[in-house]
This record gives C-alpha cells, sequence and structure tokens, in this order.
C-alpha cells in the first residue's frame, strides 16, 4: 500500500512538468502583450524595450520557460503584465470569493443531489423519480449563463429583490459584520442558485445509476430474503455499496472549489477566479493566465491521487499494484 | 408488465422482435420506435432541422438589415420576437442563427467523432506505442481546464471565418471522451475468438478495423454522438457568449446573447428567445441519446 501511494506521488511530477510545458508554450503561441503598446503614440520604442526587458519578453521563449518554472518553484508566479501585482496577490484576493461561493454550492449540491439521486432509484418510476428526473434534465441542458440571466430578469428587473450583479453594495466595507454577512448573500443567492441546480443534477444522476445497479445485485436479494428490515438492506447494502462512484467523482470534482464557474463569475460581475483566469486568458496576461491554470490542474492532480488511493481503500476487491 | 389479457400490439411487436429474422439495427429501430420520448423528440429534432434550413429561403427578411429607427422594438406583427439593438429581426435572426449553431453542434461532433473513434480504435487494436501516447494526452487534457484553452485557441488568428474556425478548434479538443471510450471498446472486442479468426485468416488490419471493430463500435459512438451535439452547442454559445466564438454580423444563438445582457432591463425578449432555443434543441438531443442508449442495450428489455 505504502509502494502504491509513492509510486502514485510521483507521477505527478513528469505530469506537472507536462502541464506546465503545455500551458506555457500555448500561451507564448498568443503573440506579444506589448503589441497594442506599440501602436499607441505616447509610448516611446524605448519604453516599451525597458518594459519588455523587466518583464523578460526579450528573451527566446525556451529560456523564458525555465526561467519561469523555476521561479514557479521557488513560489514565485511572477507579475501581472497589466495591473504590475504580483500574481499570487491576485489570486488571494479573487479565491476567497469564489471558494465562499463554491464551498456552499458543492456542499449543498453534494447532500441534495445524493439524497434526490438516493430516493428516486429507491422509488424507480414514482412521480418523486420522474419530477427529479426532468428537472435534472433541466439541470444539464439548461445554459448557465443564459438561466443566469433569466434570473436577474425575474428578481432583479421584474421583483427588484436582489442585485442584477456585483459582490458588495458600496459603502457597506465598515458596516458590522452580520451586516456584511446579510449584504453578501443578496449579491451571491443568484450565482449560487445557478451554480447548484446543475452540480445537484449531475449528482444525482450519477447516485441514482449507481444505486438501481447495487439494486440489482444478489447480495441485495439475499439481504432480503433473510428478513432483514428494508430499512437496514437500504442503509447498510445498498447505500454504502452505491457510494464507490460518487467517492470518486466528490475528488474529481474537489478542484473545482477553487476553479470557480468563469461562465456565472462573468454574467453575475464576480470577481473571483473563474473572471480572473478568464480575463486575463482575454488580455493576454499570461502570467496570471497560467499562473491560474497551474494552480488549478496542480491540485487536480493531487485530488486525482488522493481519489485513487481512497478507492483503493473503499473497494477491498482492487490491489494495489 | 403485461396487464391486458388480450394479446395487444405491444405484444406482438415485442414477439416479433424476439425472433432472429431482424437484423440488429431493425431491432434497434422497432425498440426505439416504442420509446414515446425518443421518437417525439426526434420528430420536433427534425422539424427544427428543416424550419431553420428552408424557412428562410421563403421568408425575404434580411437577418443583417440594420434600422436604427426600429431599434429594440417588442414583439409584434412586423416583428414576431422584436428587433435588437440594431434594429434587425430577431425572428430572422433566430432562424439564422439556428443555422449556424446547428451546423456547429453537427460538424463539431461529427469530426471530432470521426477523429476519435479512428483514434481510438487504432490504439487499443494495436496496443503500443499509439495506445500510450493516447492515454497520456487524454490525462493531460483531463487536467487542464478546458474554456481557458478554447479560449487561448479563439484567439489565434490561423483562418479568417470564425465558424469554420470554431469547427476547427472544438474538433480539436472535442476527440478526446470518444477516443477513450471507444479504445475501451475496442479493447474487449478485440479479444473476441472472431478477432482471432481473423488474424488466423491472414486479413489486413486495415479489413479488421472496417469490417469488425468499426461496426460493433457503432452503437457506442451513435449514443455518444447524440448526447455530445446539444454539449457542443452549449459551448459554442458559450464561447460567443465571451465574443470568441462565431462573430457578428453573422447571427449564432450564443452571439445574439452577447448582447442581450446590456438591454435586460429594458428589452427582456432579446434573452428569451436564443436562450430557449439552446434549451430545447439540447434537451430534445438529451432525450433523443438517452431513448437510443436504452434501445441499443441488449440487456435493456422495454
Amino acid at each position: 500500500m505504502r509502494n502504491y501511494i509513492l509510486r502514485r506521488l510521483l507521477i505527478i511530477i513528469p505530469e506537472f512538468i507536462g502541464i506546465t510545458i503545455i500551458a506555457f508554450f500555448l500561451f507564448s503561441l498568443l503573440g506579444d502583450p506589448f503589441a497594442e503598446l506599440q501602436t499607441n503614440p505616447f509610448i516611446s520604442p524605448a519604453d516599451i524595450a525597458a518594459l519588455k526587458h523587466m518583464y523578460g519578453f526579450d528573451k527566446p521563449v525556451v529560456l523564458r520557460y525555465f526561467y519561469w518554472f523555476f521561479s514557479l518553484l521557488r513560489g514565485n508566479f511572477g507579475l501581472s503584465a497589466v495591473t504590475g501585482e504580483p500574481v499570487l496577490k491576485m489570486i488571494g484576493r479573487a479565491l476567497p470569493i469564489t471558494l465562499s461561493i463554491n464551498i456552499f454550492t458543492f456542499t449543498i449540491s453534494l447532500f441534495v443531489g445524493i439524497w434526490i439521486g438516493f430516493k428516486s432509484a429507491v422509488k424507480q418510476y414514482s412521480f418523486f423519480d420522474h419530477f427529479f428526473t426532468g428537472i435534472s434534465y433541466f439541470g444539464i441542458a439548461m445554459p448557465h449563463f443564459w438561466f443566469g440571466l433569466m434570473l436577474m430578469i425575474l428578481f432583479s428587473v421584474k421583483l427588484h429583490l436582489l442585485p442584477p450583479g456585483g459582490i458588495m453594495t458600496p459603502g457597506m466595507d465598515t458596516a458590522p459584520l452580520l451586516a456584511r454577512i446579510l449584504d453578501r448573500a443578496k449579491y451571491l443567492i443568484m450565482p449560487i442558485i445557478v451554480i447548484s441546480l446543475g452540480s445537484i443534477a449531475v449528482w444525482a444522476r450519477y447516485t441514482r445509476s449507481s444505486v438501481l445497479e447495487m439494486l440489482r445485485k444478489d447480495y441485495v436479494r439475499t439481504a432480503r430474503a433473510k428478513g432483514l428490515k428494508e430499512k437496514d438492506v437500504l442503509k447498510k447494502h445498498v447505500f454504502r455499496n452505491s457510494l464507490n462512484p460518487i467517492i470518486t467523482l466528490f475528488f474529481l470534482s474537489l478542484p473545482g472549489l477553487l476553479g470557480g464557474s468563469a461562465v456565472v463569475e462573468q454574467v453575475f460581475s464576480i470577481p473571483g477566479m473563474g473572471r480572473l483566469l478568464i480575463q486575463a486568458v482575454m488580455n493576454n496576461d499570461y502570467m496570471v493566465a497560467m499562473g491560474g491554470i497551474i494552480m488549478y490542474s496542480f491540485i487536480l492532480l493531487l485530488s486525482l491521487v488522493i481519489a485513487d488511493v481512497m478507492y483503493a481503500y473503499i473497494d477491498p476487491r482492487i490491489k494495489y499494484s | 408488465m403485461v396487464k391486458d389479457t388480450t394479446i395487444s400490439k405491444k405484444d406482438k411487436d415485442a414477439a416479433l422482435e424476439n425472433q432472429e429474422s431482424f437484423s440488429y439495427w431493425g431491432k434497434v429501430f422497432r425498440r426505439l420506435r416504442r420509446h414515446k420520448l425518443a421518437m417525439v423528440s426526434l420528430f420536433i429534432l427534425i422539424a427544427i432541422i428543416l424550419i431553420v434550413v428552408f424557412v428562410p429561403m421563403f421568408m425575404h427578411i434580411d437577418p443583417d438589415k440594420v434600422d436604427l429607427a426600429q431599434a429594440l422594438q417588442p414583439p409584434s406583427i412586423h416583428h414576431l420576437m422584436g428587433t435588437d439593438d440594431n434594429g434587425r429581426d430577431e425572428f430572422a435572426r433566430l432562424l439564422y442563427g439556428g443555422r449556424i449553431s446547428l451546423l456547429v453542434g453537427f460538424a463539431v461532433t461529427f469530426f471530432s467523432g470521426l477523429l476519435g473513434i479512428l483514434m481510438g480504435i487504432w490504439a487499443g487494436y494495436k496496443r503500443g506505442f499509439w495506445d500510450n501516447f493516447l492515454m497520456r494526452v487524454d490525462e493531460m487534457m483531463m487536467t487542464i481546464p478546458e474554456l481557458p484553452l478554447l479560449i487561448v485557441a479563439a484567439k489565434m488568428r490561423f483562418i479568417p471565418n470564425s465558424v469554420v474556425k470554431l469547427i476547427v478548434i472544438m474538433s480539436a479538443f472535442g476527440w478526446v471522451g470518444i477516443a477513450r471510450l471507444i479504445r475501451g471498446e475496442t479493447l474487449s472486442i478485440r479479444e473476441e475468438e472472431y478477432v482471432e479468426a481473423t488474424k488466423a485468416i491472414g486479413m489486413r488490419d486495415r479489413t479488421v478495423v472496417w469490417k469488425h471493430l468499426l461496426p460493433n463500435t457503432m452503437a457506442v459512438s451513435i449514443v455518444w454522438a447524440t448526447l455530445r451535439i446539444g454539449r457542443v452547442i452549449i459551448a459554442e454559445a458559450t464561447l460567443s457568449f465571451f465574443g470568441l466564438g462565431v462573430q457578428p454580423p453573422t447571427p449564432s444563438w450564443g452571439n445574439m446573447l452577447l448582447g442581450a445582457q446590456t438591454y435586460i432591463w429594458t428589452s427582456q425578449w432579446l434573452v428569451w428567445w436564443p436562450g430557449l432555443s439552446i434549451l430545447l434543441v439540447t434537451l430534445l438531443f438529451n432525450f433523443l441519446g438517452d431513448g437510443l442508449r436504452d434501445a441499443m442495450d441488449p440487456k435493456m428489455f422495454m
């Protein structure tokens, strides 16, 4: 077991290097971030050259990659080419916002999704099942940004209940804590609904099919045949065993906590991680974009390892070879 | 469960189906025909496709005609779905946009499917280097978030036509999932005795792929493709919503929503129609795909 974990951890290193290479050279294909400055008559070529030198853009791309990679290893993510701020500081500002949305939506959709999936599998083809299967079809087929716009029309334009976007009412930053929390909640309700609907649908579908598969197993019939109460059969035999694929999905979706839904953040103008990343890509702001992607991918790699190891723990049939 | 004691048409169909006189595809079609939701979806989809292809030919409304005096008009007899901020007829744009969105959906699914199926079959059948290569690429693609990748690709200016560019980009990134799926299928098929027999009689690899592997992975591919089209349409809309997909003035359901957010306080109809169209088409493709999956699965008894 220890060898398995160790080997699994070691594979991360080449994969991580691979990701840095892909990310770096992909972005270097985008072209010069200072190209737009050259058309600006108020900036002299000497200034541009100085800027390029400052950011290291006068060196060949392979050299730049190694420089970037080794400073990355020292925990230096570089400076933003647009604002000149350190990348880590920008991420540090965006991350808490995304986390506050995601931890909430993730927990809700996990429990609600699994509960709905379990109930609808146990009562297959009942009204409950059809109703939530229908809703989950909508949750999967609905473009997130459009659903966001529709909620905005309903709650902001028609009912005047919620603000249409942003993160804080101006002047609220000095208010008492409780008022600040309530204010924040007002801004986040709609994004949370939008993200939750999609992920509840996914959790429910996964759980439903997993539980349905377990219900057909022979040992479930045996458990019933020996006279166990239906409640115990469902709780101890069906539910526990149907959790295995769900746990994999759980760890696969953990990195999503940091990622943030770029689309939803864009629609509701929330300055979170997703928006930071997308804006950086749009503005040719290499360092921010690469830093964001690298961080996300690294955490995803780690979670994949944890998922593999957890899976081996939970399912004794899997041999660690 | 049969509640009726008389022999209904359904039972007759079921009995017929169990006779060996039908080919696999014949059986699939019969089973699908009994899947009401899937059949209704199929007919509505065909109707939608016919409408967006043929109705504009007889309509004589120019979707690109700018008329600022008529800007942001609510739905009326003259403009069935109102007009947008440039005074263009929303109904005409919806139909023309549907052409583009559906074209992108079908084309991307077709090309990425073709690429993925062939690579998956080859990797699964040949094993070795190709197999390893494919799986490594697959893992890396899985760890890098997709949207920034697509945006980076969309920003490069290598093809002037934005629709063609979008199709190329999304096909280039879209083959990974199906390749993995087909590889898995092929791995189990190649262990079958009839594939071994092809080796014994000295059949060429190419013939084995065309005659045995491709037809036997078809069911998986068709289900994948049906479920995929909806996802592609949503992805196209998302990219266009960021201004990186289909470039105006060419309408697509995604870029029609791009301007709509600016006008949600006054002209909500601009948000409704394109979004509803995307939702409807995606939903129908999902219903059809699920129906097909049930019809093609021999273990399922309907």
